[in-house]
């Protein structure tokens, strides 16, 4: 019988001190490189190369100091026991910008209020979306060799890169169309059907080809739009997306309309699973009733087949769930949809957590399934 | 007249923000910031009288959100949580309705730079409409939506006299909620807003404009163009423009015509060819050539060189008039 329960990380680490400033060229303080002494003590990690690495010179220090941060964050992952690991997202500026620095036709315009005093670098598509150099294959190649568990790869999607980026170049190519209203749609929806074919698939080719079984397709910006032309687009793009190509598919999407989605869900193609926050919108009370993960209804009502990766453990905050909460998060949805078709995950990447909150977060994540696993068995 | 206007606040220059970033991590000093404010807002000023638009306004460059001010400074309202704002990857924090609203003096001044605006323009202010600051807070005292408009309505009246006397002409109440895919009011309701327009507008001589933005404005046609203001806009990205066509209109247009959600930089050639197609059926007492919504969704720059192009089609409509 296959395992129950199968734990996984959603994708982004906080960096730490040392990868920042290793990165960027900025002088280390000795509590940076302490930090990284700590935690490579704690996963069992020979770090003395790093710490030689961090203190020196090497002509290639940048990207051996994003290597080792990769490594660290899949220790960690492994460490706490996950069944399916990956690099902390160490090697991505952020999962918006790095596949607009790396594919052609975005340039970024600046920084955008994002709410109060926090802002996010926002580009514009200004030249057609083409494919340059591979942005995701690299991280995976040089991860693949020293992960012992199985790997599951976050990419960007489609939906979220429209959503997140001003579209001039499509605008002007459509200067004919008269209504603003329906040159605007469309020029979203040929961004977009862009992204998917000269972005996204050729570098999803490239991994499968390198041996990716698993590729989590984040779309945080899904339902923004929320009315039945964007959620049918949005399905469009996903079913184009995967079309043909032979690996596992998730979707993750948080703080979102999970009763629009869940309309749309059942057609998506291919889509073995969906990671959702649903932590957040839950309390701490015990107990296998818990009304917030009642949404999941909804796609079983709408016919959804594939398994649900709910998060049970809330990202934005550092209380961290106890294990038997987590276990009755799981044992909640796993009473609404069948014990083989839930997975654990967190609500979201942990990047705004430390890595000690991260770190207990996950080792409650994991005990919570032990506890749950213990309950069915 | 053939005006031209922002709809609402300009963006903080990459400076202020820069400034502002630093601030938040406590690496700037409070009369650093101000300083940085001061700065900003003459550069956004100077940006529109330079170009040339008919209204001006300070940017709302302190204003966390459309509705931040009046969360914070009304009486019975507390800040809330954060939501997204509408369809936008930005968000705002909930009001939070705990008691009867109170209006204790102006809500806006203090965030303002009225001092810096230009003496020659006519001063537009921005203020979030009842509709829309009714949908985006969460009431916990009236558990009455008539109860929680009327209330706000009065006070924004307040707010609006306030500015008048100040020297505001021109008052936008800017209302995306009212036609918004989720937010919208079912038809039936959209007569009644007439009345609750009246409470907030009564005794104004400065003019008024219902600003919609974010859906489309077919949504509260015909019933908005009863509505106690001098002027309606439109957001001509949402609203397709036979919606339009033949509307009797009592007052002035308020055109959105400038994709503050975009950057691309418009031509100004199209955009008069739009306004005049939209404006062939139509005949308002004024038309104001205006963004689409706030231009916060984009950098300075960019807003600036928009701003540009819509004097321009503003000057092209005055000249084919």
């Amino acid at each position: 019988m296959a395992k129950l329960f199968e734990t996984y990380e959603i994708g982004s680490l906080a960096k730490h001190s040392w990868r920042l400033k290793g990165f960027s060229g900025a002088k280390l303080t000795e509590a940076d490189i302490a930090e990284a002494e700590t935690w490579g003590k704690r996963l069992g990690l020979d770090y003395k190369p790093l710490i030689k690495l961090l203190k020196g010179d090497a002509p290639d220090k940048r990207q051996q100091v994003v290597n080792w941060s990769a490594l660290y964050a899949v220790k960690m992952f492994e460490k706490l026991g996950l069944d399916y690991v990956y690099t902390g997202e160490q090697w991505r500026e952020e999962m918006y910008a790095h596949v607009a620095k790396n594919v052609e036709g975005f340039e970024f315009t600046g920084w955008i209020k994002s709410f109060d005093y926090r802002y996010y670098r926002k580009a514009a598509v200004v030249g057609e979306v083409k494919y340059r150099d591979p942005y995701y294959i690299d991280e995976y190649e040089y991860i693949k060799p020293h992960a012992e568990a199985e790997l599951k790869v976050p990419i960007t999607g489609p939906y979220t890169m429209t959503d997140w980026s001003f579209n001039e170049y499509y605008w002007r190519k459509l200067g004919k169309v008269k209504s603003l209203k329906e040159r605007k749609s469309r020029a979203r929806r040929e961004l977009m059907l862009d992204v998917v074919d000269n972005a996204l698939r050729p570098e999803f080719e490239k991994l499968i080809a390198a041996g990716t079984k698993w590729i989590q397709i984040d779309e945080p910006a899904l339902t923004t739009q929320p009315t039945a032309e964007e959620m049918s687009l949005f399905v469009e793009v996903w079913n184009r997306l995967v079309a043909g190509l032979e690996c596992r598919f998730s979707l993750h999407n948080c703080y979102s309309d999970y009763g629009l989605l869940a309309k749309y869900a059942p057609d998506l193609k291919n889509c073995d699973q969906l990671s959702l926050e649903f932590a957040n919108r839950d309390t701490k009370a015990p107990g296998r009733k818990r009304p917030a993960y009642d949404l999941i209804k909804s796609f079983e009502d709408h016919g959804y087949e594939g398994a649900y990766a709910p998060g049970f453990v809330h990202v934005h905050t550092d209380e961290i769930a106890s294990p038997e909460v987590v276990r009755d998060r799981i044992l909640c949805v796993a009473d609404i949809a069948g014990a083989e078709r839930v997975y654990v995950a967190p609500d979201c990447g942990l990047r705004t957590r430390t890595w000690e909150v991260a770190y207990e977060n996950l080792e409650n994540l994991v005990k919570g399934a032990d506890l749950a696993r213990e309950e069915v068995s | 007249m053939i005006g031209s206007s922002v709809s609402g606040n300009l963006p903080r220059t990459q400076e202020l923000i820069a400034k502002t970033r630093a601030y938040d991590r406590a690496k700037l000093s409070d009369e650093e910031l101000e300083a940085a404010y001061l700065e900003a807002t003459r550069q956004v000023i100077e940006g529109q009288v330079k170009a040339g638009l008919t209204h001006v306004n300070d940017g709302l460059l302190r204003w966390q959100d459309l509705l931040r001010p009046f969360t914070l400074g009304l009486g019975g309202v507390e800040l809330g949580p954060m939501a997204r704002w509408f369809n936008n990857n930005t968000f705002y924090k909930v009001p939070i309705v705990k008691e009867p609203i109170t209006y204790k003096g102006s809500v806006t001044e203090k965030l303002g730079y009225r001092k810096l605006l230009p003496k020659g323009a006519t001063l537009k202010a921005v203020l979030p409409a009842p509709y829309t600051f009714a949908a985006l807070s969460e009431d916990r005292h009236y558990a009455d939506k008539a109860k929680l408009h009327a209330a706000y309505a009065e006070a924004l009246n307040q707010e609006a006299k306030y500015l008048e006397k100040l020297g505001y002409g021109y008052i936008q109440l800017s209302d995306p909620a009212l036609v918004y895919v989720t937010t919208k009011p079912a038809k039936k309701e959209l007569k009644a807003y007439g009345k609750v327009l009246e409470v907030a507008t009564a005794g104004l001589k400065a003019k008024t404009c219902l600003q919609t933005f974010f859906g489309d404005a077919g949504d509260i046609l015909p019933e908005a163009l009863g509505y106690p203001v001098s002027d309606l806009g439109f957001d001509l990205y949402e609203t397709a423009p036979e919606t339009l066509k033949g509307l009797k209109l009592k007052g002035g247009l308020s055109l959105g015509l400038i994709d503050a959600r975009n950057s691309t930089i418009e031509d100004a050639g199209e955009i008069t060819e739009a306004a005049k197609q939209i404006l062939k059926t139509l005949k308002p007492k004024d038309v104001y050539v205006s963004t689409n919504c706030d231009a916060d969704f984009l950098t300075w720059e960019k807003a600036e060189e928009k701003i540009k192009v819509l004097v321009r089609v503003a000057e092209n409509l005055r000249r084919d008039a």
